[in-house]
């Protein structure tokens, strides 16, 4: 990638739990990473490796310990709350759960006027137009908007959360295990949705995953995170096809593939190594 | 993925979405259609209505006394009857009502206003609020209420105003805790992250999506206040530390039945009917304002319960191709084979097929891979085979012969000793699996000596040899260790062991690996196949993970909504699938995608197939 | 564990010293004087002020409540303006007939509330709508008026039990027992069918969770199954409710001392409040601060010691 003034700008951030000195964790250890207009930067790592917690820091969802984040070259570490409320039109979330994330007694329509509510400029007719304009855009019924979130199915809610992340034209999405939750049959029609309309309005995307293969699918670049530092980061396809760092190699080795043959390739390769380690 | 996240497959086929109609109504809606609740409702105005109206409403003067008519049962000149003193029983319960519900309203004002404000903050706020407010709840709750309502009457000289405001400020506590419970439920839930980010502040967010969601909890857990608050307040009339006779109260109208107990009992029962009916509507609202919350969070908004659409759709114009004829007798050579498996699931509307006319064959030593996407009727295959089906679902015909015996699977009872000796199983959620109240040891123990009848010392070797078996570093002291101070991976290891203890011929693992990381689930699939190629055991592996099947098994069965689409080996499922269902899944892989171009999606790949399907026939 | 035990005491002093200091504000903001109710509204203004600085009512409360409090440190509540008995031996000397019936209660709940709430579990039916009705009545009808229902019945119609009064258990036990029957029934009615309730909703909670059907996998009987696994983890949610019904079966002795006619501390604070005898009031209302504490202190406990995950952390 040509080195653009990054929209989205980490350094060395620090994030710590807990509330004793004894019992605190450290999510975060200095992660640092950019992500340009336009670009999709996967965020691969296992359980405990602190990749939803960059995420949730980005949103100003937990409080920083340390470093700074930057969004459009203005410091958003510590935005107060009115600061927040402006930048949610431009840096929005789509969750994993499709169930959590909507509200079951408020209509999609209701839902997805949410993001708007904070643009004064907006009539209620324009409002009622950018839901019909954004319903269509991501392949949804046109009566979708007066019903509930009961009657639609995981994809569809997915596909209305995905509504209401770019309903109000973000710049910045947050992807958090966006197709986890999906059945393989429902993942490939969200994930190109994703694309589609990440080149369509020139999204820049955080997306954070425990796949590599469907990280290396619909990202640019590739950022490994383990226990709450980067241990590689690069060209998606790069490091999903010669990991450089041990564990990435381990992750990538790991990650069963539908193919029988190569599979039994990839277990001999990896039973090799774990008896090589183990007479070491 | 479990089974439970119902990804209806309809939406696969086609754009819209299942046509049910249940729009979640609002909670007093719902509450409304009860009759209990309007019965209870009723009453409850009815008393009110007496409350305020008595002097219009009552028959005679509550204190004119007659004691020429004495002790009198009902009469048509007294309803009720009349007391000790011949006054009419009837009116001096319609006129007790007013300091009753009086003290209720009271009460109950009190305790709804400061215990939602407490909650809510509390359970919205969260930090030092939260302490600070669970500190003082803790403390309310922890006082002997009645004590202290004593010392509040003796010090504002029997004030029943400022006891029943008292009872209202204790009762606080509870309603608090509920409130606070019930906003912590809902500011967990995501969408009122995504409302934050979106810029919504706190005020909004509360009013659209915190409150309406604690409305149920707190109604219910009011009523409940509201009939402890008659309880006390007729309690302090009994005591004779509220009102003073001769005025009527319905707990002063039991204190004046008790003097005459011995001969005249009819007395206890209008003062104390009054006051059980009083409690018992509060009660039933209580019960249904539960009920009614309860249906907001089943409607459609929890995963699972939607029932899976009925026509079934059928992906495949030709007939289903494969090796498998259905009516084929048991294989000779395997060790497990069933036939004919059929699962339905009991509901509103009569019996639901979940799974059709399954049949399957495992062979000695090998790995069977069962998958589907959920909803297919994978997981409960494998609780059928163990006779372990969930309450409401049930096998309605298939036979299972197992090392050449031969049992029905529709009759669940006969297959129980076949649980953990012929047939292990493993689970999905390995921590849950395990009882959080005993060790590691324990648990393998107790089904070494159920199954191998060994002396403790042996039990105890044989359990360590075990978990040395499953790869655990230091077994002994994992042995000592409770579920949750060991790993979600170690937990899987733990299961296994279990399940090896009794050396079973079979193992089913029910997507054993789906809820651990991808370096564990590797470390689990070898050890499985290790173990499977030592004890030479079959294991049938559930699964949604294409990979999985690929690494861990020799043959696959690709089972959708219930029906079994093809059976082959995973050579020829992966190199040449001959339904168009496992092609189109097997192209949405992001794996086997080029990059940078969309991926194939099951419609995408199903109309081409279609389409091609249309040219042969036409051809 | 010990850390859990003297942590849950550290709390609970605070307590005590809130609830007896509440008590004494209260005392002050009244519209009644101690004084003036001791020489019933008769003493002049300078009889009124002498026993005032007699009994320590001039002073600031602060000085009122910590003298109170060093002496009920040394067993000193003070004495009944009344009878002039000490406190503290009225208190010790009712203690035994409130505990009779409160231990009685706790018998009963664990012994019929426990048994029927696992056959309603395990059975269902017939059982469990025994159960709703009965835990109906013993929500609805108050204590006082089942504690009469039961006098007219059991005492007047069929004489099975003494009506009323209290033997102590030194003069003749078998009396002692008859006479705390009817008491420990009436009091205890709401706590019995609440604990058996309690029982069956966690049992079948219990009985739904995933390691219940793992134990099923694993070949055990259903009786391990039940009484091991999914007793001791349908214990936990019970050592809660027991502890709450046991502090509510205060207010059912309250009540079951009044209607029986029992010397216990129920029927002692009524008749406190009845004549405004405050030093009487308090000292009961420290005793029972006192139990409710110590029963959620072994609520606390055997909450921790069932429970490995706070025992072992």
């Amino acid at each position: 990638m040509i080195p653009a003034p990054a929209l989205l700008e980490v350094k060395d951030l620090h994030v710590t739990y807990g509330q004793s000195r004894r019992r605190e964790f450290q999510a975060l250890k200095g992660v640092s990473l950019a992500i340009s207009p336009g670009e999709t930067l996967g965020l691969v790592g296992e359980s405990g490796s602190g990749k939803t917690t960059i995420g949730r820091a980005v949103l100003g969802q937990t409080p920083i310990s340390d470093g700074s984040i930057a969004f459009d070259g203005e410091d958003i570490t510590h935005a107060p709350r009115r600061r927040r409320k402006e930048l949610g039109r431009q840096l929005q979330v789509v969750f994993q759960d499709p169930y959590s994330s909507l509200n079951p007694a408020r209509t999609i329509g209701q839902t997805l006027a949410e993001p708007l509510s904070t643009d004064p400029s907006l009539s209620r007719d324009a409002i009622r137009g950018r839901i019909a304009e954004i319903l269509r855009r991501v392949g949804m019924p046109e009566d979708t908007a007066e019903r509930y979130p009961g009657q639609f199915s995981g994809g569809q809610r997915q596909r209305i959360a995905i509504a209401r992340a770019v309903i109000g034209r973000p710049r910045l999405v947050v992807c958090d295990e966006p197709v986890s939750a999906l059945d393989l049959s429902v993942q490939a029609q969200v994930l190109n949705l994703l694309n589609e309309l990440q080149q369509d309005m020139g999204l820049a995307m955080l997306f954070i995953s425990h796949d590599l293969t469907v990280v290396r699918h619909v990202s640019h670049r590739t950022v490994v995170l383990y226990r709450g530092q980067i241990v590689e980061e690069g060209d998606a396809q790069e490091v999903n096809d010669h990991p450089q760092h041990p564990y990435t190699q381990a992750l990538v080795d790991a990650a069963p593939v539908p193919d029988p043959a190569l599979q039994r390739a990839k277990r001999e390769k990896r039973r090799a190594r774990r008896l090589a380690s183990a007479t070491a | 993925m479990s089974e439970s996240a119902a990804e209806t497959p309809a939406d696969v086929f086609t754009a819209k979405g299942p046509a049910s109609q249940d729009k979640p109504t609002r909670f007093f809606r719902r509450l409304a259609r009860k009759p209990l609740a309007i019965a209870a409702t009723a009453w409850l105005v009815a008393v009110s209505a007496a409350a305020v109206l008595a002097p219009w409403l009552a028959p005679a003067d509550p204190l004119a006394q007659d004691l020429l008519a004495v002790k009198q049962t009902p009469s048509q000149a007294h309803l009720l009857g009349t007391d000790a003193f011949g006054r009419d029983v009837l009116s001096r319960l319609v006129y007790g009502a007013w300091p009753t519900i009086l003290g209720i309203a009271e009460a109950v004002l009190i305790a709804c206003a400061l215990g939602f404000v407490l909650g809510l903050a509390a359970g919205y706020f969260g930090r030092w609020l939260d302490r600070a407010i669970t500190q003082l709840v803790d403390l309310l709750l922890a006082l002997p209420g009645l004590v202290i309502l004593l010392s509040i009457l003796a010090v504002f000289n029997r004030d029943m105003t400022v006891a029943m405001v008292t009872l209202g400020i204790m009762g606080s506590a509870g309603i608090a805790r509920v409130a606070r419970s019930a906003t912590l439920n809902v500011r967990n839930e995501l969408y009122i992250d995504a409302a934050r980010i979106s810029g919504l502040g706190d005020a909004a967010i509360i009013v659209r999506h915190v409150v309406p969601r604690i409305i149920g909890p707190l109604i219910v857990q009011l009523s409940l206040f509201a009939a402890t608050a008659v309880l006390a307040q007729t309690g302090i009339s009994f005591l004779g530390l509220g009102v003073q006779p001769p005025a009527p109260t319905w707990g002063g109208m039991v204190y004046e039945a008790s003097q005459t107990i011995t001969d005249d009992p009819w007395l206890l029962a209008p003062s104390g009917g009054a006051i059980a009916l009083t409690v018992l509507a509060f009660g039933l609202l209580g019960d249904s304002a539960r009920d009614a919350a309860a249906e907001g969070w089943t409607r459609g908004t929890r995963r699972g319960r939607r029932p899976a659409p009925s026509p079934r759709p059928t992906p495949s114009p030709r007939p289903t191709p494969g090796p498998t004829p259905a009516t084929a007798a048991a294989s000779p050579t395997a060790v497990l084979s069933v036939r004919g498996l059929t699962i339905v699931a009991d509901g509103d509307t009569g019996e639901r097929v979940l799974v059709d006319g399954m049949d399957l064959d495992l062979e000695q030593g090998q790995t069977l891979g069962i998958v589907g996407e959920s909803g297919s009727g994978k997981t409960l295959t494998s609780l059928a085979i163990m006779g372990l089906l969930p309450p409401g679902t049930r096998a309605t015909a298939g036979t299972m012969v197992l090392e050449g015996a031969r049992y029905n699977l529709a009759r669940p009872e006969t297959l129980r000793r076949l649980r953990g000796s012929t047939l292990g199983m493993i689970f999905q959620e390995p921590m849950a699996a395990l009882d959080p109240c005993f060790t590691i040891e324990h648990h393998l123990l107790e089904v070494l000596r159920h199954h191998g009848k060994a002396p403790r010392s042996q039990a105890k070797a044989r359990a360590i040899e075990l978990l040395e078996l499953v790869r655990i570093p230091d077994p002994k002291d994992v042995a000592r260790r409770y579920p949750h101070q060991i790993s979600g991976g170690m937990a899987q290891r733990v299961g296994i062991a279990r399940s090896l203890a009794a050396n079973p011929r079979v193992l089913l693992a029910d997507e054993p690996t789906t809820a651990l990381d991808v370096t564990v689930q590797a470390e689990i699939l070898d050890l499985l196949r290790d173990l499977s190629e030592a004890e030479s055991m079959a294991v049938i592996l559930v699964t949604h993970d294409w990979g999985v099947v690929a690494d861990s098994c020799d043959r696959a069965l690709v089972l959708y909504h219930g029906e079994t689409l093809e059976s082959a080996t995973v050579e020829q499922i992966f190199s040449a699938p001959q339904h168009p269902y496992t092609k189109a899944l097997l192209r949405a892989n992001p794996h086997n995608a080029a990059v940078g171009q969309p991926l194939p999606t099951i419609q995408d790949s199903l109309r081409e197939l279609l389409d091609d399907h249309d040219k042969e026939t036409v051809a | 564990m010990l850390k859990l035990i003297l942590h849950r005491l550290a709390l609970s002093v605070p307590l005590l010293f809130v609830v007896t200091f509440l008590t004494f504000l209260l005392n002050a903001l009244s519209p009644g004087d101690l004084a003036q109710t001791i020489l019933q509204g008769q003493g002049t203004p300078a009889q009124v002020a002498a026993l005032r600085h007699q009994i320590g009512l001039d002073q600031p409360l602060i000085v009122q409540y910590a003298a109170w409090a060093g002496h009920a440190l040394h067993g000193d509540l003070g004495s009944s303006a009344y009878t002039g008995e000490q406190v503290w031996d009225l208190v010790v000397g009712r203690m035994g007939v409130t505990l009779s019936i409160m231990v009685g209660v706790l018998i009963v709940c664990l012994l019929a509330g426990v048994s029927l709430g696992i056959l309603s579990a395990l059975k269902g039916g017939a059982i469990g709508r025994v159960i709703d009705v009965l835990s109906l009545g013993g929500l609805v009808f108050p204590s006082f008026w089942v504690a009469l229902v039961f006098i007219s019945f059991f005492a007047v119609t069929l004489q099975w039990f003494p009506a009323t009064g209290y033997t102590p258990f030194a003069d003749d036990p078998g009396m002692w027992l008859a006479g705390l029957v009817l008491p420990v029934l009436a009091a205890g009615l709401h706590s019995i069918t609440s604990v058996a309730k309690q029982t069956r909703d966690s049992m079948s909670d219990v009985m739904g969770r995933d390691f219940i059907r793992a134990l099923r996998a694993t070949g055990l009987p259903t009786s391990t199954i039940v009484v091991k696994h999914a007793l001791r983890n349908a214990s936990l949610p019970l050592v809660t409710v027991l502890g709450l019904v046991m502090v509510a079966a205060i207010t059912g002795t309250v009540f079951v001392e009044k209607v029986f006619v029992l010397p216990g501390l129920g029927s002692l604070a009524v008749d406190a409040t009845q004549k405004f005898d405050i030093y009487v009031l308090q000292g009961v209302t420290l005793f029972f601060t006192v139990l409710t504490i110590l029963i959620n202190l072994i609520v606390d406990l055997s909450y921790g010691w069932l429970n490995p995950k706070v025992r072992v952390s």
